[in-house]
């Protein structure tokens, strides 16, 4: 995951009084800051280490965020249950970025944004309008976009100072992952419930979609690499017959390489199901010069690479994948099930074994967000 | 909380010690028809805990569903999702589809996915309910693992010819109507009965789920049912008897809005069923015989707007046809000895076609009848082949036997399976999920030993002790886990393990114009699942360690007045959370009177009556305090 830090105060519009109090309190730290650069902005608790995601069980809002410390401290476990009297945060939990001092985690079964203070967890408000069945989100000066498969599938603009939904840009069926190239949002349109093959690039000046590529079935994600290249993974498609099992139609995945500049795919990668399973999800390596894809274990390739890996960087069958964007520490959430906790793996990106917890983890651990070290 | 437990144990043991001092009376004697009623059930489930809903409950619920009076019989768990929502039961720690359910002995779970919708039953179809505990319903075949619900009319013979209907309102858009007829002579009878219910479920509560506990409206909970049933008992020949039955219902139900979404759902649910049943049994000399043909049509529709194929269509066609023969020796014992043939098809959005399924089963059963009528042994076994080949022979061993006078003992056990659902075999891959077509059957075993003591037995006084110890074990339970890319596909690969204790006292009292009669029921259950060799001690999801029922009735001229309560222990719905204990109670009070030659029936129904903020499963709200008036008639 890319680090999303913007330097944005959040503002009160549209806010009960209740949240303006608390707002006013960020604004008066957070101004102090800024103002004196030789005092040490407040990084709160979780100054220095990885937010865990856990999705949770779709219907029991039993959704959690974990934190793990640089300092491989104990594991934190329920940041959110822990600090505001108990509630639970919400149902299924995909995704969260920051804005300043305020996270925003995409709940998609509960159909919000929960805002919360980033340094302690606290409550700030929690964003409803307009969002129907939100997927991923990513941040850009102070906006936040947020990718959801309702009402055909739409990307979200929602302020972070007015802490609401102010557009909505409406792409192709099932948007999944974002990513930022070049002050455009790119837009991984997954089909959702269906088939579909496009990525959207949205203009985030004119908040329109300015292109619409054509990719193979099922885009996923996507990453930009050092060149400036943009990586898209798509899962490809596929349809058994209900007796024999025997496949009736399917389509390849591919890793199709942009450049974002023509808007053309320069290259495209076809993973042998065989060797390389159906991969879904991409990583970039911390120097940006790899990436990480999954399917039968993970695979690390090399940007210029000519040809897709032949042996598995590790054999392991996460269900989210980050990288730490300051030591290349690849972090694997690992979900055996959507009943008991999931564990979380680290590896070093020469796929050594650095750490596993298991302490703290909750359901379904799907995605992780680093800290700024600053 | 600790006052309500005070009303409860109030409730039932008070009366008890006012009502001690009255002269006793001989309890009178009441027979069934045995020839018309008698049924496997009564004959085979010998050893078995058979509970039947006290009357003054079934007409407490009479005006509703089949989940408001499961909800408050002994030892059943219900799993309920908000108000009126889909509702499904579980006994003795074991899961929802482990109860199999017989309409006229008709087994009438979805062949898809194991459930019945326990919300679309209205209660008035059924003048008898029975709740079997345990394996020993291993006889009734696949499914029957922890219990068995038993639904029926009852004997139209003795019933008196009448047209009787109802009217009611309530709380939160509640509207009820009900009627029907029996008529006919001693040769040939039958009855009619509808329902119809209406509910906008827009009720306030109180959102636990946020940050300041605030007051919101539920949002697309309403509901709309109908259903009627047409029954005939018709003896074509001195000894002959045709019975049919013909049940259809519909159930369209807005599907709530969990307290936790800040979006109001759109997504709905639409049930159509058409059962039908027909029975020819002849009384021969020395034997029965008896031949049942069922025919079941279920259509489940889900509707979600977001979808972009809006509606999901899922029905399912069965046809059951069964004989067997009982063959008495002496007036003690008998054999039986049947063979059924199961046709299932499925076709759904889910399956890119249709599946279908033929299984074929032969059972028997040998009863001893003990000396003097003092007790019964049975022994039953069931073997059953289906497309994917023979399953495991399964039997039930039972018996019951007054060890002194009005002191029974009784015990059972069995071997148990249930066959993998056609949704676990057939589903397509669609990306989120794929069946398995190599899953086997779940098998298992369950004992029972208990006793029943009649404390005493007099007009003015009856009371009855009851207790059972039960424990059992489920292998290769079938279970949808993640696959690589969060991709579901079901495995057989769980454990599961329950044991506990059914514990009951009894009691009815009559007095000149007076009648009382209470209930009070305790169920602990310990039920764990466990994967490969990890043992997990924790209590499998919505499973209650203990679970208390009370209800009580009293009945003086014509007005009458009943309660029920219930206490639901602390329930898992994952590995961590809990849902709180809740303590709920219902009263209902009446007045019935004859006048102009019409019995007339006013009552009024308080449900939730402590207002308790609860929740059944996770996230469902259920209604706060709420109030039904009713007024029927009968002619």
């Amino acid at each position: 995951m890319m680090k999303k830090r913007n330097m944005i105060f959040p503002g009160f519009m549209g806010m009960t009084m209740k949240w303006l109090t608390a707002v006013i309190l960020i604004f008066a730290v957070v101004s102090c800051e800024s103002d004196d650069d030789t005092q040490p902005r407040d990084p709160g608790e979780y100054a220095d280490g990885v937010f865990v995601l856990n999705e949770g069980s779709m219907g029991n809002a039993n959704a959690s965020v974990s934190f793990i410390p640089a300092a491989g401290d104990t594991v934190q476990g329920n940041l959110y249950k822990n600090t505001n009297d108990d509630k639970v945060v919400g149902d299924v939990l995909m995704d969260m970025v920051s804005v300043d001092t305020l996270s925003f985690l995409v709940l998609n079964n509960s159909q919000s944004l929960m805002v919360v203070n980033n340094k302690n967890f606290e409550h700030v408000a929690e964003i409803s309008e307009g969002i129907s069945n939100p997927r991923y989100a990513a941040a850009h000066d102070d906006m936040i976009y947020v990718s959801q498969w309702g009402n055909g599938g739409e990307i979200l603009v929602v302020d972070s100072k007015q802490l609401e939904v102010v557009n909505s840009i409406e792409v192709d069926a099932g948007p999944e992952g974002l990513a930022i190239v070049n002050d455009e949002l790119w837009v991984a349109n997954s089909g959702g419930y269906g088939p579909n093959n496009t990525v959207s690039v949205i203009d985030l000046n004119q908040e329109t979609v300015k292109e619409t590529l054509e990719v193979n079935d099922g885009p996923k994600n996507m990453v930009e690499d050092a060149n400036g290249d943009v990586w898209v993974v798509c899962a490809g498609y596929t349809e058994y017959d209900p007796e024999t099992y025997e496949v009736v139609s399917s389509t390849p995945a591919a890793l199709h390489k942009f450049d974002p500049a023509s808007y053309e795919a320069t290259e495209t990668f076809s993973p042998d199901e065989g060797v390389h399973g159906k991969p879904g999800k991409i990583a970039l390596s911390a120097d940006k010069q790899s990436i990480y894809f999954n399917g039968e274990g993970i695979w690390k390739m090399d940007v210029d690479a000519a040809e897709l890996p032949s042996e598995t960087f590790v054999n392991v069958s996460p269900y989210g994948m980050s990288v730490d964007p300051d030591n290349g520490d690849v972090y694997f959430g690992i979900a055996p099930n959507f009943e008991e906790a999931g564990y979380v793996e680290v590896y070093d990106a020469n796929g050594n074994e650095v750490a596993t917890y298991e302490e703290n983890i909750g359901i379904g651990p799907n995605n992780f967000y680093f800290t700024d070290k600053k | 909380m600790h006052l309500r437990f005070v009303f409860l144990i109030l409730m039932v043991i008070l009366p008890f010690g006012a009502v001690g001092q009255y002269f006793f009376q001989e309890d009178p004697v009441e027979l069934d028809e045995v020839q018309v009623t008698s049924s496997r059930l009564d004959d085979y489930a010998v050893g078995a805990t058979v509970e039947k809903p006290d009357t003054v409950l079934v007409k407490m619920h009479k005006d509703a569903s089949l989940s408001s009076l499961l909800a408050d019989v002994s030892g059943v768990s219900l799993k309920t999702y908000g108000s009126g929502g889909l509702s499904s039961v579980s006994l003795r720690g074991g899961m929802t589809d482990h109860t199999a359910v017989l309409w006229n002995g008709i087994n009438i779970q979805s062949p898809m996915n194991g459930g019945v919708n326990f919300s679309a039953m209205p209660v008035s179809f059924f003048n008898n309910v029975e709740v079997q505990h345990g394996g020993s319903g291993t006889l009734f075949g696949s499914g029957a693992m922890s219990g068995v619900i038993h639904l029926s009319g009852d004997n139209l013979f003795t019933r008196k010819n009448a047209v009787d209907a109802s009217l009611s309102a309530g709380s939160f858009g509640q509207r009820t109507a009900r009627g029907g007829f029996k008529t006919g002579g001693s040769q040939f009878a039958s009855r009619f009965s509808a329902f119809g219910q209406k509910a906008d479920n827009d009720f306030t509560y109180t959102n636990t789920s946020r940050i300041g506990n605030p007051e919101e409206e539920q949002t697309n909970a309403g509901l709309e049912q109908f259903g009627v049933l047409q029954e005939n008992h018709w003896w074509v020949a001195e000894k002959s008897l045709i019975k049919t039955g013909v049940w259809y219902q519909s159930y369209d139900k807005d599907i709530q809005t969990l307290m936790t979404s800040r979006n109001p759902n759109n997504t709905s649910q639409k049930d159509n069923n058409l059962m039908a049943s027909a029975s020819f049994k002849h009384y021969g000399n020395s034997g029965t015989f008896l031949l049942k043909q069922g025919l079941i049509r279920n259509k489940v529709v889900y509707s979600d707007p977001e979808m972009v194929d809006p509606k999901s269509d899922n029905n399912v066609f069965s046809w059951i046809s069964e004989a067997d023969y009982k063959y008495k020796i002496g007036s003690h014992h008998s054999v039986n000895a049947g063979i059924n043939y199961t046709y299932e098809k499925a076709y759904s959005d889910g399956y890119d076609g249709s599946a279908i399924r033929n299984r074929l089963a032969f059972f028997a059963s040998g009863r001893y009848g003990f000396d003097g009528g003092r007790g019964s042994t049975v022994l039953s076994l069931r073997n059953e082949m289906s497309d994917g080949g023979a399953q495991p022979l399964v039997f039930s061993l039972g018996a019951n036997y007054n060890l002194f006078n009005r002191f029974r003992v009784k015990g059972n056990f069995s071997k148990n399976y249930r066959l993998p659902d056609l949704n676990d075999l057939h589903w397509r891959e669609d990306g989120y999920a794929m069946g398995n077509p190599d899953l086997g059957p779940e098998s298992g075993w369950s004992g029972d030993f208990g006793i029943n003591w009649q404390v005493l037995a007099q007009r003015s006084l009856a009371a009855n002790v009851e207790a059972t110890a039960f424990a059992s074990q489920t292998d290769d339970l079938i279970v949808w886990l993640p696959e690589n890319e969060g991709k579901w596909m079901p495995h057989n690969q769980r454990e599961g393990k329950a044991y506990g204790m059914e514990t009951g006292i009894n009691f009815s009292s009559e007095w000149r114009r007076s009648a009382l009669k209470g209930k009070l029921f305790y169920t602990y259950t310990r039920s764990v699942l466990s994967t490969d060799d990890e043992y997990d001690d924790q209590q499998m999801i919505y499973s209650p360690k203990h679970k208390l029922t009370a209800n009580s009735s009293f009945a003086h001229g014509p007005f009458y007045l009943a309660g029920a309560v219930r206490y639901v222990g602390e329930r898992y719905y994952d590995h961590s959370d809990t849902l709180d204990p809740y303590v709920t109670g219902d009263l209902s009070m009446g007045y019935s009177r004859r006048m102009f030659g019409v019995d007339a029936d006013l009552s009024m129904n308080v449900s939730n009556l402590w207002n308790t903020n609860y929740q059944v499963v996770a996230w469902y709200a259920m209604p706060p305090r709420n109030y039904k008036f009713t007024l029927s008639i009968t002619i």
